[in-house]
């Protein structure tokens, strides 16, 4: 049971969104999807929900080829940053309409949703601010009980009371009943500690993809005076340094080596710091 | 599959639009009955209702795929399913409106008759293919709804193929095909006509448009078969160019 991503490329005239991209996202686990602007993370999330194609490449969900599949593509829900539905839909007919396309979607879940967000189910979309058409569009995503939920960008615009309320719903949800769920977003450090599993697309690659207290575990941080800090890193993975009054801070993959460490500071690193050592690199 | 909840959203919604039209149809024909009682006119006709319904299916097709499209995708509908249930819906709604036309025909005559207006009203079908619009035998009205039913799937899989192949099209191309397919037709082809062709186009034109509607002079003397099978070729040849852009039509 997972989505199995096999060798996907795809071009947008001459960039190359994806290159030869391979993965699997099993069941049941949290994903963080991250990548900077451009990387290829909303690419890959609309070819795995059949909205773009793939210039070449296979995606199979739970074993079933997800091309123009309709018993495949309907184990997943993706919500997008932009909104498909009709403009001039309410809120309640969405719910309706979801409820026939989605026979599993829990409608009394989705209303309790969204009084608790204190969104409207008479109002039309189209009347619907930046941040109450996300809470919208996580309602829904939360209500429908498939399998696969994929999420690009799922607190834009949201204030922080309402980006709280929607992670430890996400993980109430998640504890009760467990799903996968691939999050792409930039605010990394917000949901550092909701993600199982971190996948970091750089440049239409994927430049890492494993759990997140392992791929922690294996690196570190270490800060001193330049020399002592270059004599350290000699001969290690160095992701990148940073120079501040005159302290530097090497980021380093691998194990801290504390017998030679003398007078250096030795620390983790978080998964912002890591991910952006890793993408700057 | 995912083919009735599918079905089931297009219809509901194309049935709201037909609903408004219909009831635009009615008052119109109220207001031109009662004009011609106030004002004792006479010669007044009430023509070619299927022309305004095939209008009326020829904006529905062009405003038919945008929002289905994204509305379908955004609930993990293939594009395979769409376009079956696309044709499911252009059969239901073109028999619907079909009938509907043929039930309000007879409505209208049968109370013009009644009122005593001198209102005439005749269809498109009878003005083509009989020498009066008035009722004569079963086989009439039978060939009637299939002439309107098969017509209006022509004009319906007409509308929807340009919508969604502007979709598909970049902004370069619809502004290209936009202003130079009409362009070609109504200025390009006449003067092509007239000077390099020596007017054979046109005549190749009006006998292609003979053959296909099956008209040959004389109203007993046409023939709807020919209107009927063409009306169907039509349907048959834009719904396979529709499926051919269809099938690789991107979410944007």
């Amino acid at each position: 049971m997972s989505i199995e991503v096999k060798n996907i490329t795809k071009h947008y005239g001459k960039t190359c969104a994806l290159n030869n991209v391979s993965l699997t996202f099993a069941d049941n686990k949290i994903y963080g999807l991250l990548g900077r602007n451009g990387a290829g993370k909303s690419t890959l999330l609309n070819i795995i929900s059949n909205r773009i194609f793939a210039d070449s490449g296979t995606i199979s969900i739970d074993g079933m080829p997800a091309l123009e599949n309709d018993a495949a593509i309907g184990r997943l829900y993706a919500m997008g940053e932009k909104t498909y539905y009709p403009e001039s839909m309410r809120i309640k007919e969405v719910f309706k309409w979801t409820k026939l396309f989605y026979p599993q979607f829990d409608d009394a879940f989705a209303r309790s949703l969204a009084e608790q967000f204190g969104l409207k189910l008479n109002k039309k979309i189209k009347s619907l601010s930046t941040g109450y058409l996300t809470i919208f569009k996580l309602v829904v995503a939360l209500s429908v009980n498939t399998p696969y939920i994929l999420l690009d960008e799922p607190v834009l615009g949201l204030d922080a009371n309402n980006r709280d309320l929607f992670y430890r719903i996400l993980l109430e949800k998640y504890s009760n009943n467990p799903f996968t769920i691939i999050i792409s977003t930039h605010l990394i450090e917000e949901v550092a500690n909701l993600i199982e599993d971190v996948v970091i697309i750089k440049e239409g690659q994927i430049i890492c993809s494993e759990a997140r207290e392992q791929l922690l575990a294996n690196s570190y941080s270490v800060a001193g005076s330049a020399i002592a800090v270059d004599a350290y890193t000699a001969g290690k993975k160095l992701l990148g340094c940073e120079m501040l009054t005159g302290l530097k801070t090497a980021y380093i993959m691998g194990q801290p080596d504390c017998v030679t460490a003398g007078e250096l500071e030795f620390a983790k690193i978080d998964l912002q710091k890591l991910f952006i050592q890793l993408t700057n690199a | 599959m995912k083919i009735k909840p599918s079905y089931q959203y297009q219809l509901i919604d194309n049935l709201k639009s037909i609903m408004i039209y219909y009831i635009i149809i009615i008052c119109v024909y109220i207001v031109v009955l009662y004009t011609t009682a106030v004002t004792t006119s006479t010669g007044v006709s009430f023509n070619g209702l299927e022309i305004a319904t095939l209008i009326y299916l020829f904006v529905s097709g062009l405003c038919a795929f945008k929002d289905n499209f994204l509305m379908l995708e955004q609930n993990s509908v293939s594009r395979k399913t769409m376009f079956n249930t696309r044709i499911l819906i252009a059969f239901t709604i073109c028999l619907i409106m079909a009938v509907i036309d043929k039930l309000l025909l007879t409505a209208f005559i049968a109370i013009a008759v009644a009122s005593g207006s001198s209102i005439q009203v005749i269809s498109l079908f009878g003005m083509l293919y009989t020498n009066a619009g008035v009722i004569s035998t079963i086989w009439m009205h039978i060939a009637g709804l299939i002439f309107s039913f098969c017509f209006y799937l022509s004009v319906l899989a007409v509308g929807y193929f340009i919508t969604v192949l502007f979709y598909r099209l970049n902004k370069l191309g619809r502004v290209a095909v936009g202003v130079g397919v009409p362009a070609f037709l109504c200025i390009g082809l006449p003067i092509l006509n007239a000077t390099v062709a020596d007017g054979k186009i046109g005549d190749a034109y009006i006998k292609l448009m003979v053959f296909a509607m099956g008209i040959s002079g004389s109203g007993s003397a046409n023939q709807p078969s020919n209107a009927i099978i063409s009306g169907l070729v039509v349907f048959a040849i834009f719904s396979l160019f529709g499926w051919l852009l269809i099938r690789k039509a991107a979410v944007r």
